[in-house]
């Protein structure tokens, strides 16, 4: 019987699931230099075209504008396009290679800690050692360090249920949400 | 479902942040970013080669240097790029889960059975078969098991037993013979 304060779970995380939430992660993470490489790739791009038509006056032969304006369109659409695609590629070998994320995993959230239970990793783990949390729109997942990642397919919360393990997250571990 | 046969080895481990580094730069290399290493000491061979070729050095007339130019400068942008970003950026992040590591694996009593490894921590009982652990590298101080691209168990050997210590090694290098790297360092 599932009391107020606790949310007990048995969780098998989709590879669609797992795949966008990773994907939002790491653009999330790369948030902070995207502009930076699009505008270096948009200024690259420009460069490029004005030496198509400019470059006799400075030496720069038509092949290494093109190979400019190469570089600059690549860079430009990295983080809308092609990033998005190689991060859910990988995503995608990361959820081939982890054994964990094959078979279910019963879960049981307190206040304060996580019981954790399948046929490889039995324990507890105070929700103060997340060391980064992050809600998608399909699931909120967390992980502590390198060594274990706990992803929550929001299918399997009701709405209260929802707004408890993210008050738990925000109170135990705010500074380790990946905004 | 409880072991009934007693371990063939049970000791405690207790890895620094040094040897923790070590091993997260031993796991790229083989499953990571840094596996690309070998290929990019030919890439920025092949790029100084080129640009050079393209500078035409016997020649008076110096148009279209930018080309030659570039290529030449990417030779050590790449070295610098995978024997001191990389691994820089490698080691940062581990001594970032070292913390978390050292605290999750602390006092870590490792059992090791016939076809199974048992790492019992304050918080945690890791159950791994062996085949699934994707990497087993040796090097002159460590063992370090890679489930795979992220989670490793660091063995240093300095916490092997001292009667059983040849026997051990003898016993992970059988049961992980076609996945077993042995390496100097993180290069070699």
């Amino acid at each position: 019987m599932e009391q107020a304060t606790q949310i007990s779970l048995s969780v098998l995380v989709t590879k669609d699931e797992y795949i966008h939430a990773q994907a939002m992660v790491k653009q999330k993470l790369r948030a902070k230099y995207s502009p930076a490489i699009t505008a270096a790739g948009a200024l690259l791009a420009a460069l490029g075209i004005a030496g198509l038509f400019f470059g006799r006056l400075v030496m720069l032969s038509a092949p290494a504008a093109v190979c400019l304006v190469l570089l600059g369109v690549f860079l430009a659409l990295y983080d809308g396009f092609i990033g998005p695609v190689l991060n859910k590629a990988a995503a995608a070998r990361e959820y081939n290679e982890k054994e964990d994320l094959h078979f279910a995993t019963a879960y049981v959230f307190s206040d304060d800690r996580v019981r954790i239970s399948n046929g490889r990793i039995q324990g507890e783990i105070p929700i103060s050692r997340v060391t980064g949390w992050i809600e998608t729109p399909s699931l909120i997942r967390m992980s502590v360090g390198r060594e274990l990642n706990i992803c929550v397919p929001k299918r399997l919360l009701s709405q209260e249920q929802a707004e408890l393990l993210r008050g738990i997250l925000e109170k135990h571990a705010p500074a380790a949400e990946i905004k | 479902m409880p072991n009934q046969k007693p371990p063939k080895i049970e000791f405690s481990v207790d890895a620094t942040r040094r040897e923790y580094s070590t091993a997260a730069l031993l796991v790229e290399r083989q499953s990571g970013y840094l596996n690309l290493l070998p290929g990019a000491v030919v890439l920025s061979a092949v790029l100084l080669f080129v640009g050079l070729c393209s500078f035409n050095w016997f020649r008076t007339a110096f148009c279209a240097i930018y080309v030659p130019l570039i290529l030449c400068l990417c030779c050590p942008l790449v070295l610098a790029i995978f024997f001191y970003a990389l691994p820089a950026a490698v080691k940062k992040r581990a001594e970032r889960d070292y913390k978390t590591y050292s605290e999750i694996m602390e006092n870590c009593s490792l059992k090791f059975f016939d076809d199974n490894m048992i790492a019992q921590t304050r918080y945690l009982t890791l159950t791994d078969p062996y085949a699934l652990v994707g990497l087993c590298i040796e090097t002159p101080e460590l063992f370090v098991l890679a489930k795979d691209s992220e989670r490793m168990i660091v063995i240093p050997k300095r916490c092997l037993p001292e009667g059983g210590r040849e026997d051990f090694e003898i016993f992970l290098r059988q049961v992980f013979a076609r996945r077993r790297k042995v390496m100097r360092n993180w290069i070699f």
